[in-house]
């Protein structure tokens, strides 16, 4: 199962990459939005796990631009964000996210999101 | 460097990055630029640099930032204007920010107030009361707060579950739900189709289903609501608990039968009971056992002759109550399969955690046994199969370099051999080593130095109470738990454990476990006037006591003569304060097999019989009796003690402070001979 991370910060990068491939996942990543539609055009992913908050192309904007594309329907989304408030969940709701993760991420609490929106 | 360490330093590198961005971007406001990327960009500093805090833990760091943070998030809303003054607490509050974040990054302490007026100019300028600053609040609270349900009995959770069209199109699938709430309990779940189309007019990204899970948890409703988190606002969600014990009604339902749910309707192949009716029906049905067992006892040669036929429907009733006894304990049993299911999880989890790669492979997952049993048995399960993972397996390299496949693998199998269940945990590791339990085992005085053992007798030495392999207590295979309480667990199951090794291939640990906990066989002895019941389990042999098996052993009483070994001799009537009968001249001697597998002799004066009998439970009907682990009532009516020979044993004070198997060693050294 193949997972595209989008962080603007290399720690959480860092972070979510050791995090996930020691779980078995293959991770791909992204340092903002515009990145991360790139690399998903090149790469087949199971998941997305975005940022909010990036310079170039923030994480609404980015998760719009895939939910556009009728190829990547099916395909679950996660926000990763500090600020998971229902104002905030309600715009990720409204442009399709499947679901959220607060940061900071506790590494269990991430793989068990995973695993609940992931086959 | 491990990987915490490598984390850190690449936070406070990009720490470093992002607090001179912070600068720049404050300069520039500073001088007069009001341009609104530079706000976001601000912003987006302090927030990373919270993140980051936030992953390692440093509260004081956190804390503080998150008083900046907010106070950048009004700005950048408009919902505050940035004044002069409030810049320059800004400007004042990023230096100490830096000062903030070097002490964290060298491990340096700060006096207490150290960032309080920054954080607290700032807040007043930001015209944030102190409440919303929540600076003190936040520097004392846990920086990941998980959602924990109190532990408590299994409750009943109905879910309606009715998705909108909006769940599927965010990705949000049903059966992910389904596979969530499996992990937390027994589900049955139904599904309604009333409200599915014709074939031709479906849309495959509409939801048309409505689902209800009942769901038997011990979680509480905010980990059952967890599931739902995601898909709460788009779909008709209704979550009800209710105490198994108050559902008086049995509710028919579908049975869940693997991942595709049967509908309501059609489906009744199951039917729920509560638990505590079926004990109900054990309980009686025992009792008509021994009611029958009491009507055969009066059936003699006398009787044959006279009532023939009375006698003849006896029999038939006899085997009747038996089968009928047979079928009512297979209500109780469940499939190994409930308990099997979780293991791969588990070694997948370890594989994760310790880098070694292990396969597990299951057999026999439909046996089954009492549930009872079963819930007993999940602990002992996954602590061995932890114990597999963690010191039985291999590093991938050590493996290659033993011309082993690179992955391990774990077997787990259940196997019904007459009346008792087996089943057995074997992996292909580098096995018991040998040399390390018998040094550990002479350093724990659990055997002399000197003391000739056997690879078997060794390797068992593992479950005696005390001994634990791990030379360090292992975060994975549990904190000083060790094969000792596995195999005291097992016992108190009426169970046993033992283990094979190959050094070098790899171990199997065998649990032998009765089917059910409700009866047992056991051997009726009497003692003086009293009779006692001995779980056949727990015997080895029984002798007649001859003087020239019996010595006496200063300080320590009788000890008797047993395969050239010697074991601690008790007697039942000196236990209990049985007075003796003069016409009994002849005693016995029964050897039994106590928890930490030493023999003790027990001597009684009477052989009756042996027999299956109904376990009573004293503590329930009367007290707890020392040395006794519940009552039977035997066919003649009469009441017999269970005897818990471990518990006799501590009655007695005769526990062998260095035996292995046997009080071999022991003897051995004080070199006494009969």
């Amino acid at each position: 199962m193949r997972i595209l991370t989008v962080d603007d910060s290399p720690t959480v990068s860092q972070m979510l990459k050791a995090t996930l491939v020691a779980a078995g996942y293959d991770v791909v990543q992204a340092e903002n939005g515009q990145e991360g539609l790139k690399v998903l055009k090149k790469n087949e992913v199971d998941l997305i796990i975005s940022d909010v908050n990036m310079q170039k192309m923030g994480g609404f904007e980015f998760v719009t631009q895939v939910r556009e594309d009728p190829d990547y329907m099916g395909l679950p989304i996660l926000f990763l964000t500090t600020e998971a408030s229902d104002d905030f969940k309600q715009i990720g709701r409204d442009i399709g996210a499947t679901g959220w993760l607060e940061k900071p991420f506790d590494p269990d609490e991430l793989l068990k999101v995973v695993r609940r929106v992931t086959h | 460097m491990d990987d915490i360490e490598l984390f850190k330093k690449t936070f406070f590198q990009e720490c470093a990055d992002l607090l001179g961005s912070l600068e720049a971007q404050l300069g520039s406001l500073q001088s007069g630029d009001r341009d609104p990327e530079l706000v976001h960009e601000s912003f987006r500093a302090i927030h990373s640099i919270k993140g980051g805090a936030g992953a390692f833990g440093f509260r004081r760091l956190i804390a503080y930032v998150h008083v900046m943070e907010t106070v950048f998030d009004l700005i950048r809303s408009d919902k505050l204007e940035l004044s002069d003054e409030l810049l320059n607490s800004a400007v004042r509050a990023s230096d100490v920010l830096a000062d903030l974040v070097h002490a964290a990054e060298v491990g340096q302490d700060l006096e207490a107030n150290f960032e309080s007026a920054a954080a607290n100019d700032l807040a007043q300028a930001a015209g944030l009361d102190r409440d919303q600053s929540l600076f003190d609040t936040l520097a004392s609270q846990s920086s990941t707060a998980t959602m924990s349900a109190p532990p408590g009995a299994k409750r009943r959770c109905t879910i309606e579950f009715q998705p909108k069209y909006d769940m599927l199109r965010r990705a949000n699938e049903p059966i992910l739900i389904v596979r969530q709430l499996k992990e937390l309990g027994d589900v049955k779940t139904m599904v309604d189709t009333s409200a599915l189309p014709a074939l031709d007019a479906i849309d495959a990204t509409d939801a048309y289903l409505a689902w209800t899970f009942e769901l038997e948890t011990d979680a509480g409703i905010d980990v059952v609501r967890e599931a739902f988190e995601f898909v709460e606002d788009d779909c008709h969600l209704s979550i009800t608990f209710e105490d198994i014990a108050d559902a008086a009604e049995p509710v028919l339902a579908a049975s869940a039968g693997g991942e595709t749910p049967a509908p309501r309707a059609i489906s009744t192949a199951s039917i729920r009971v509560e638990l505590e009716r079926v004990d109900r029906l054990v309980n009686l049905v025992g009792e008509i056992a021994i009611g029958q067992a009491m009507v055969s006892q009066q059936i003699d040669d006398e009787l044959v002759k006279t009532h023939p036929r009375l006698v003849q429907e006896l029999t038939a009733l006899l085997a009747h109550t038996h089968n009928l006894q047979e079928s009512v304990m297979a209500i109780r049993a469940q499939p190994v399969k409930s308990i099997f299911a979780r293991m791969p999880r588990i070694v997948r989890e370890l594989s994760d955690q310790t880098g070694k790669a292990v396969r597990i492979e299951m057999a026999g997952e439909n046996t089954e046994i009492d549930k009872t049993v079963i819930e007993q048995l999940l602990d002992p399960l996954t602590h061995m199969i932890r114990n597999a993972v963690d010191h039985g397996i291999e590093a991938p390299q050590d493996r290659l370099a033993a011309g082993k496949p690179e992955e391990g693998l774990i077997r787990l199998r259940a196997e019904q051999r007459g009346s008792r269940i087996v089943v057995e945990i074997t992996d292909d590791g580098r096995g018991i080593d040998r040399e390390r339990v018998r040094r550990k085992a002479i350093d724990k005085k659990l055997i002399a130095a000197d003391a000739h053992l056997s690879d078997e007798e060794i390797d068992n030495l593992i479950f005696l109470p005390g001994f634990s392999t791990a030379d360090s207590i292992s975060d994975i295979s549990g904190r000083g738990v060790g094969m000792d309480v596995v195999n005291k667990n097992i016992r108190k199951l009426g169970g046993r454990v033992s283990i094979r090794s190959v050094p070098g291939r790899g171990s199997s640990v065998m649990l032998t476990l009765p089917l059910t906990l409700a009866v047992l066989d056991g051997m009726v002895v009497r003692s003086g006037d009293e009779t006692f019941v001995i779980p056949l389990t727990n015997i080895i042999e029984s002798l007649l006591l001859r003087d020239d098996l019996v010595n006496d052993v200063a300080g320590s009483g009788k000890v008797l003569k047993f395969r050239n070994e010697y074991l601690a001799l008790i007697d039942l009537k000196q236990t209990f304060n049985i007075p003796a009968q003069q016409d009994m001249p002849n005693e016995l001697a029964i050897v039994v097999e106590v928890e930490d597998g030493s023999l003790v002799g027990l001597v009684v004066d009477e052989i009756q019989g042996q027999q299956q009998v109904v376990i009573k439970s004293l503590e329930e009907n009367f007290d707890v009796i020392p040395g006794i682990a519940g009552a039977t009532i035997l066919g003649d009516g009469e009441v017999a003690l269970i005897l818990d020979a471990t518990a006799v044993r501590e009655l007695n004070g005769r526990r062998p402070a260095n035996s292995a198997n046997t009080g071999k060693a022991t003897m051995e050294n004080q070199e006494i001979h009969p």
